[in-house]
């Protein structure tokens, strides 16, 4: 059976592979050693640690085959996108240059570096090994993930945000980079994108225009990628935008991609959540499939499962219950579908 | 020959006749009945001290005597963007460097400015294709300026230009194109129009209001930000020659740059000096060339001559009286008509 769980230490050296072969896609999975091991690190003392306001904490997930080990996908949450640092995106403003005398009323869109994402908690991380692209498993960890962050809310901001990689070729030139961002740093896209992954923020506030960039000035190759997803992480934004996840409003600020943002209520998510008891099943009715999770304690674990529903109960099969180890301690929410 | 007069309002025909001349991205004498008289209407009245600051202005005209035509004109604004706003872009520099990336860069941008609010401004200098030779344009454009040194308390301490920018034969500008045209759907020509009557602030209204970063225009754009039109490179070289220089802002049209001078670092400010009218029987010819103007507020006068010029006298011809409406005694204001001529 596959899970998503919180990362452990071991889990290191599987996932610094699963960091390689998701190349620079993925710029919040740095494929180094020791970032990795930091990464789980945090999330283990952030899994541990009692906390009732957002803060630095940051939560690895990975996907597990039980029966083999096998690391098989990552996705993680930042309580607060910017915590020690701000967190910079462009926001894409609507300026209204209105002219009663001349008879003029125009929409003028400019993009302005702003933090205001700081305080939203950032999904981030996501990767799944392409074999299971087409699967239901991409859902697990996004959707787990947004299970775990209703179920303990103190833990998270109101307001939940993603960044999603951008239109960018195989060489890694990045269109809106070319025609933006490299006037302002005279560097190459891949060099900008490893500063980000390594350095502190300072040099984007040192680096980037302090004043916003009208739209319509800028090279309408750049401007056409604006808000356009990578394809590698289509499935992604399409699995946020049908949560109620809304890309309109702001990109990122080197190539561009979409960053998607979201009030935790008004997820359609919130109203599907239900806790339930999970039993062996006696129904007859036909299996659905449902995503679960359990929660014990401040540990986290969720999954998929063909099951029954019958008010809080959900009738699933004895081989699930005891995969799941359950004890009488742990909560467990169903998402309806 | 060819004298300075202040506008009239018999010259009303000459001066829409003369404006069907101008061709484009010559903004300040457009060719509109009732605007050019309601500007003729102003200058009379400011010469009769009947406006407030903020709408006073002067407008002079040159006639040729032969012919008694109206020629040419020249103006000078009082005090700029006292009733409306006055906008140009101030072309600046900011830096963006890392110290941690090793990164140093230079960005130039054009930020919406009221700097020149209150200034005193050269205007509406227009010559008759015609007439453009014998250094018509030299009287007419420095006229302006030996009358601000005769009344340099009606004038601010600060004296800008605007001057015409880089537009094709058929009207379009390369730094509009790439600026202007995004944000309000117009024509060169048409913003051009309204800046000549009065509605420049209502255009600046949908003008960017924020920094814009150079590097975000065209390369077109980007070559003529301070240039001028080849049509106006004389008009440029005898305000700099006078004093006048480029200090970093243009216009937020075509981007032609704006002249500016501290009104008493103005040569003619600084070197014109007072002599008494001698008129002679026979012409007296000196070895230079000079501006000459009466020092006469309301009906003042200004002609190019060589008359001799001593230390205490202008020796002037009965014609040269008459174009200046002096008689024997009165007093001129003189300066060599440029640098290049001997001092006083």
């Amino acid at each position: 059976m596959i899970i998503l769980r919180p990362a452990k230490l071991n889990d290191v050296s599987n996932l610094e592979r699963l960091a390689h072969q998701s190349g620079m896609i993925v710029s919040t999975l740095p494929a180094k050693r020791s970032h990795l091991f930091n990464k789980v690190e945090r999330s283990i003392t952030s899994f541990e640690q009692d906390v009732d306001t957002a803060g630095e904490e940051s939560y690895l997930f990975v996907l597990e085959e039980t029966l083999t080990g096998q690391i098989l996908g990552t996705g993680a949450v930042n309580a607060l996108a910017g915590n020690r640092e701000p967190f910079y995106a462009f926001r894409n403003d609507i300026k209204i240059h209105s002219s009663r005398e001349l008879n003029v009323h125009s929409r003028i869109h400019a993009l302005t570096l702003n933090h205001d994402l700081s305080d939203h908690s950032q999904l981030c991380s996501f990767y799944i090994v392409p074999a299971l692209a087409d699967s239901l498993y991409p859902s697990l960890i996004t959707l787990g993930r947004l299970l775990f962050m209703s179920v303990f809310p103190m833990r998270f901001a109101n307001e939940w945000m993603a960044v999603l990689p951008g239109i960018a070729d195989q060489h890694g030139r990045a269109p809106f980079w070319e025609h933006v961002g490299r006037k302002f740093f005279g560097i190459d896209y891949n060099q900008v994108e490893y500063y980000n992954g390594t350095r502190n923020k300072t040099f984007i506030a040192e680096m980037m225009p302090y004043h916003p960039l009208y739209v319509a000035l800028i090279n309408e190759e750049a401007q056409a990628v604006m808000g356009l997803v990578h394809k590698d992480a289509e499935l992604q934004y399409s699995l946020l935008s049908e949560q109620g996840f809304d890309a309109d409003k702001y990109v990122e600020i080197f190539d561009a991609g979409p960053i998607l943002t979201a009030q935790r209520n008004a997820l359609s998510l919130s109203q599907k959540i239900q806790p339930v008891k999970l039993t062996t099943i006696v129904s007859n009715n036909a299996l659905q499939t449902y995503l679960i999770g359990l929660a014990d304690g401040n540990s986290f674990k969720a999954c998929l499962v063909q099951g029954v529903l019958q008010g809080n109960q959900l009738q699933v099969s004895q081989y699930n219950i005891e995969q799941l180890n359950l004890n009488p301690e742990q909560r467990v929410f169903c998402i309806k579908s | 020959m060819m004298f300075i007069r202040p506008i009239q309002r018999q010259d009303k025909q000459a001066l829409l006749q003369l404006s069907t001349k101008t061709g484009s991205g010559f903004s300040s004498l457009p060719n509109n009945e009732s605007h050019l008289e309601q500007r003729i209407e102003r200058m009379i009245a400011t010469w009769e001290s009947k406006l407030p600051l903020s709408e006073q202005g002067y407008l002079f005209a040159m006639i040729d005597s032969e012919t008694q035509t109206l020629v040419g004109v020249s103006g000078i604004e009082v005090a700029i963007g006292l009733n409306e706003p006055w906008y140009d872009f101030h072309v600046g520099t900011q830096v963006h460097a890392s110290k941690e990336l090793g990164i140093y860069r230079q960005m130039k941008k054009l930020s919406l400015s009221n700097d020149h609010t209150g200034n005193s401004e050269l205007c509406s200098l227009f010559l008759d294709p015609e007439y453009r030779k014998d250094k018509n344009g030299q009287l007419l454009s420095k006229s302006r300026l030996l009358f601000i040194a005769g009344f340099k308390d009606k004038f601010s301490e600060k004296i800008i230009a605007e001057m015409r920018g880089v537009s094709d034969e058929k009207g379009r500008s390369p730094f509009w194109e790439s600026l202007g045209r995004h944000f309000f759907s117009l024509e060169f020509n048409q913003a051009d129009y309204l800046t000549g009557i009065g509605k420049k602030s209502f255009i600046a209204e949908l003008m960017p209001k924020h920094a814009l970063y150079v590097d975000f225009l065209t390369e077109a754009a980007q070559k003529v930000i301070a240039d001028v039109h080849s049509s106006t490179l004389p008009a440029r070289g005898i305000l700099e020659s006078e004093g006048m220089r480029y200090e970093g802002y243009v216009d937020i049209f075509d981007a032609g740059p704006t002249l500016e001078a501290y009104t008493q670092d103005l040569r003619i400010v600084k070197k014109s000096q007072l002599r008494e009218v001698k008129i002679s029987e026979s012409e007296l010819l000196g070895e230079q060339t000079w501006l000459i103007g009466n020092k006469n507020y309301q009906d003042f006068r200004a002609i190019i001559g060589s008359p001799l010029i001593d230390s205490s006298h202008t020796y002037l011809t009965q014609e040269q009286a008459q174009a200046l409406s002096v008689i024997n005694g009165e007093q001129l204001r003189v300066v060599p008509l440029s640098e290049k001529e001997n001092n006083l």
